[in-house]
């Protein structure tokens, strides 16, 4: 069987139970919501976010998301998912067959329920909470979902954490990022360390015990020491997660200016990969679960929503700037939240919307239907609605670079049921070459990352891509 | 002198750089009316892209104008163009010699510089009678007094009647031509004498064959004679006379006093080599012409098809250079670091650079230089010598009894302030200095011998650097000496990369190792592992950088569903290293061969 017809086998597979991967939660779809107000911008983010923006621009927003939830998941708003935290009668009525029969556009897996929603931003805490439990209302999610928010220290109050708890939330993700005032200072965060340890108890107290921490690492002053005095911090509230990243500088922000005008400097690598290994070791000495480049669980507490992202199972992203994964094309919404806005409430957004999924079969196809619709129907080019086509090789290209950032690395079997190739066919050279060099390991039908190739990942990852 | 020559004007137009002598050009062109003003590109006789870019001529072109003079009869002005650098002194030579006047085009804002002198002494040579004009009037800065004065005083020409002129704004340019018409000596020869015509430039053409310029001196030259070229005693049959007006024009008949060209069954330019003398079989002259020299490739250099460039397109686009470039010479070699490629000659660096961005720019190929080198004469032990000029072709020490390097007889032209610095220089690249001159108050003309070796790396930029621009150079083979030579490889991750072998002075070595090693460390990215980069004469390592290992090259975060991003980045990446070159498991970007062997300016100090 030839390449192709292999991946038009794999976008079924995400449809139908019986080719189901791996794991039971994998063949569902996670939702991701993109919330992007914030107090104030850091000064490393590139992130879709905008602060300072009025309550009438945020109420906009969310009727946009609104639209968007409508328009995406059709025939769902009768419904009403999850009431206060408590399991309703409509709760177990999903997922039927959901979409309506002459509705061309196919909902992305509009057959099966998101098992993990994602509100992220932003900072979305920083918004009133009842927009958010509207939305989520309004969602198929089933009823074992993980439901994610962020949250940012001085975000938090009390009532805000009940509505959360309320609205379904079950995991909290708190941008700690450090225990030290200066470097707090330093990164142009709103708060300080005494009010992320008061919100990571006020979250406890709330009922969260799923909490994840972000921590960051790598920036300019930052000492080992200090480091390690954040990690001992965290560790003590003994969070179900901790994520912990390597500052990068990203273009457009105000670090990288810094940066390039000398006045800040970066670490040295070495450095860099000390605190890294320091992460670890710590992480693994408490118990913790290394699962990712930069995430670490205690075992069974491994972010789900995630874990789609470097998995290949689809993703239905909503909101300004997020981006979707049907299991064979990629999509991103406009950025812009003004464009945003605007296209929800234009028919373009829905006409375009709706051609773009109609009745296509194949990627190949499904491709054309898009160019041609975007040529013919008004739905201009910058429609704000972007789309990528995706090929079989682009596709195994994806599964690799977000495999091999699981520690655990890619699963031969999974590989071959995707793609009808197993990864010694494909990528037999490479994988010779690199588990000689120590960078890699293929042992037990599992290809992976050693501790020293997971430090230069990225001069490995071009040879699969 | 005959009436037909009386009206008849031969001339050249010599400048420094960006002085103006292109504008000149066109606008005599245009003004005596032989190219409609619609037709006329900016310069029209530099008429490759590279030329009007740089500034610089490399072919020559010929023009034939008609001018009515004040006096009322038409003469015929033949405008001959000539190339402009050191290396291609040989072809000025030439065209001046077809000539008996030049314009000395003049900035009237910059005054006398370094090339309007170093040209001045060339047509001087030829004895030809030189025309100063004052260009750029139009400008505020302009100050024609001044100049006048300069060029009187540091020339030592009368320049108080030149023309003054804006040859951009086309001011005075009927001066110009009057100059021309009453001061530049009309040809003299006897017609009925047997022929005698200098070649000055030849090219090929598709459907002529080989179209050759030339100058007649004595004779007449037309359709069906048998011509013979002099220095190789060849006879082909003429085709076709013809004159430039300013393409080719078929006439009757050419004679002495004329520019022209000749068509015959000329198959290839190298037969007609500039500075030959034409004459009739039938009839052939007992002496030929002054000045001819056989035009030897002084420079070589292996010309490598780049990443994912095909060897095939490099050969042709080869092959249409040279068949217009007598000078330009190539054969196929092979390098272990760069597999198929060419080892090629060149008159010297300059002529290696237009090559070479010729290749780049008008063939649009990726092409990779090795180091430039000169050829040495190699001495065996059993007395036998081998003419080598690519280093890696070096036969073994024990073969070799010694090895002898070309020294070049250089005359280096330069303000006197400068005499220290450029001394200094030519001190340091094993030069012996024979005699020093003034040529003016201030300028100076200093006679060195030098090591040819030394002068094609790199000695014109830092001639260029030493004295702001000012200094000038001219050199020619002189003989070869004994030389304590070696040949310093380049070894990365402990492989000898032959590419970047070269051969040097024993005594320079250390230094040229520790440079280049340096430069390589800079330009080679970081790998998954370290890379030693060692110089060694022989089997004894003379310098040492390590690229270090990397240490870190990782995306920390990569969620939000925003595959493509990063995916795109990893892609950039992957391209970057694609366009380098690969020798054993080191990436070499390709601009590293080029940069080892170029000039940096604290290099000297």
């Amino acid at each position: 069987m030839s390449l192709r017809k292999r991946s038009l086998l794999y976008s079924n597979t995400m449809k139908t139970k019986e080719n189901r991967v791996s794991t039971a939660s994998a063949a569902r779809p996670g939702i991701y919501i993109h919330i992007p107000f914030c107090v104030r911008k850091c000064f490393y983010c590139d992130f879709v976010s905008y602060s300072g923006c009025s309550q009438e621009a945020q109420k906009k927003y969310f009727e946009s998301l609104d639209r968007e939830i409508a328009f995406k998941f059709p025939g769902t708003e009768k419904h009403k998912f999850r009431n206060g935290g408590k399991t309703s009668e409509a709760e177990k009525r999903i997922p039927a067959q959901a979409p309506p029969a002459k509705t061309a556009y196919q909902p992305l897996c509009a057959d099966s329920a998101a098992d993990t929603l994602f509100v992220g931003g932003g900072t979305p805490t920083s918004v009133d909470p009842r927009y958010i439990a509207e939305l989520v209302s309004r969602l198929p999610l089933t009823n074992d979902a993980e439901l994610t928010i962020e949250s940012n220290p001085g975000t938090l109050t009390p009532e805000k954490l009940d509505i959360y708890r309320g609205a379904g939330f079950n995991r909290l993700s708190i941008g700690v990022q450090s225990f030290d005032d200066g470097e707090l200072r330093l990164l142009g965060r709103i708060h300080d360390a005494a009010e992320a340890e008061k919100t990571i108890e006020m979250a406890r107290e709330h009922g969260f015990d799923n909490i994840n921490l972000d921590l960051m690492f790598g920036f300019p002053g930052q000492t080992l020491d200090s480091w390690k005095r954040t990690l001992d911090k965290a560790l003590s509230f003994r969070p179900e997660h901790i994520s912990f990243y390597s500052l990068q500088i990203e273009e457009g922000t105000p670090f990288y200016d810094m940066f390039r005008s000398g006045e800040l400097e970066q670490i040295p690598d070495e450095l860099n990969r000390d605190m890294y290994y320091a992460a670890v070791s710590m992480l693994l000495e408490h118990g913790y679960v290394h699962y990712e480049i930069s995430n670490a669980s205690l075992p069974g507490r491994e972010c789900r929503h995630n874990l789609k992202y470097w998995s290949m199972i689809p993703y239905i992203g909503l909101g300004a700037g997020a981006h979707s994964f049907d299991g064979s094309t990629r999509m991103s919404n406009s950025a812009g939240i003004d464009e945003y806005c605007r296209l929800t409430e234009s028919c373009s957004y829905h006409t375009g919307m709706h051609c773009r999924y109609s009745g296509s079969l194949s990627i190949e196809s499904k491709d054309e239907a898009f160019r041609e619709e975007s040529e013919n129907s008004g739905c201009q080019d910058g429609s704000g609605y972007s789309f990528e086509r995706e090929t079989t090789d682009d596709l195994i290209s994806d599964f690799m670079f977000t495999g091999l950032r699981l520690v655990r690395g890619v699963s031969d079997r999974y590989f071959r049921k995707l793609f009808g190739i197993s990864l010694e066919e494909r990528f037999g050279e490479q994988i010779s070459k690199y588990t000689s060099e120590g960078l890699m390991t293929f042992e037990n039908g599992r290809l992976a990352f050693t501790g020293r190739g997971l430090d230069i990942a990225n001069s490995i990852l071009i040879d699969f891509i | 002198m005959d009436s037909y020559q009386k009206y008849i004007r031969n001339f050249s137009i010599i400048a420094h750089i960006d002085h103006g002598k292109s504008t000149l050009a066109d606008r005599l062109i245009e003004t005596t009316g032989l190219v409609a003003e619609r037709d006329m590109k900016a310069q029209f006789l530099d008429n490759m892209d590279l030329e009007r870019e740089r500034g610089i001529t490399i072919k020559l072109q010929t023009t034939r104008l008609h001018y009515e003079a004040e006096d009322g009869h038409t003469y015929v002005l033949n405008l001959i163009d000539t190339p402009g650098h050191v290396d291609f002194n040989y072809e000025v030579s030439r065209s001046l010699a077809a000539c008996e006047g030049a314009v000395l085009v003049v900035d009237a804002t910059q005054g006398v510089e370094a090339q309007t002198i170093g040209n001045v002494y060339l047509a001087l040579d030829e004895n030809l009678e030189i025309l100063p004009v004052i260009n750029k009037i139009d400008l505020p800065s302009a100050r024609p007094d001044e100049v006048k004065d300069e060029i009187e005083e540091v020339i030592g020409l009368d320049a108080q009647d030149a023309p003054l002129i804006s040859a951009k704004e086309g001011i005075n340019i009927e001066d110009v031509l009057e100059d021309i018409v009453q001061n530049v000596p009309a040809p003299e020869g006897d017609a009925d004498a047997p022929l005698r015509a200098l070649i000055f430039d030849s090219y090929y053409d598709n459907y002529k064959g080989v179209i050759v310029y030339s100058r007649l001196f004595d004779g007449r030259v037309k359709k069906g004679d048998i011509i013979r070229l002099m220095s190789t005693g060849a006879d082909y049959e003429v085709t076709e006379v013809g004159v430039f007006a300013p393409g080719p024009v078929p006439v009757d008949l050419l004679r002495a006093g004329d520019v022209g060209y000749i068509c015959g069954s000329i198959k290839h330019v190298r037969d007609a080599r500039v500075g030959d003398t034409v004459t009739l079989a039938s009839n052939p002259a007992k002496e030929a012409l002054p000045g001819y020299r056989q035009v030897r490739s002084m420079v070589y250099c292996g010309i490598y098809p780049g990443e994912g460039e095909k060897y095939d397109n490099v050969k042709d686009a080869l092959e249409k250079l040279q068949v217009n470039d007598a000078a330009f010479v190539f054969e196929q070699e092979n390098s272990a670091a760069l597999g198929y490629g060419f080892r090629c000659g060149f008159l010297g660096l300059l002529h290696m650079e237009v090559i070479v961005e010729r290749l780049e720019r008008e063939f649009e190929l990726a092409v990779i230089t090795t180091a430039p080198s000169v050829i040495y004469k190699v001495v065996k032990t059993d007395g036998s010598i081998v003419m080598i000029q690519n280093p890696s072709n070096l036969p073994p020490l024990t073969e070799i009894d010694h090895i002898e390097e070309p020294i070049v007889k250089a005359e280096v032209i330069i303000p006197n302030e400068y005499v220290g610095a450029v001394m200094d220089m030519c001190q340091k690249r094993r030069g012996t200095m024979i005699s020093m001159e003034y040529l003016t108050e201030t300028r100076v003309e200093l006679h060195y011998e030098l090591p040819l070796n030394e002068v094609i790396y790199n000695f014109f930029d830092e001639l260029k650097s030493r004295t702001r621009g000012y200094g000038s150079l001219d050199y020619e083979l002189e003989r070869y000496e004994p030389s304590k030579l070696v040949k310093m490889d380049i070894l990365l991750n402990k492989d000898i990369v032959d590419a970047f072998s070269m051969i040097v002075h024993e005594s320079e070595a250390y230094d040229r190792g520790r440079q280049v090693c340096k430069k390589l460390k800079d330009i080679i990215p970081s790998h998954q592992f370290e890379i030693p980069i060692q110089a060694a004469v022989g089997n004894k390592i003379i310098a040492r950088e390590t690229v270090k290992a990397l240490r870190k090259d990782v995306l920390a975060k990569c969620y939000g569903g925003d595959i493509s991003r990063k995916k795109k980045l990893l892609e950039k990446q992957k391209e970057g290293k694609k366009r380098m070159r690969q020798f054993g498991s080191v990436d070499v970007p390709q601009e590293a061969f080029t940069a080892v062997f170029k000039y940096d300016e604290d290099e000297g100090k």
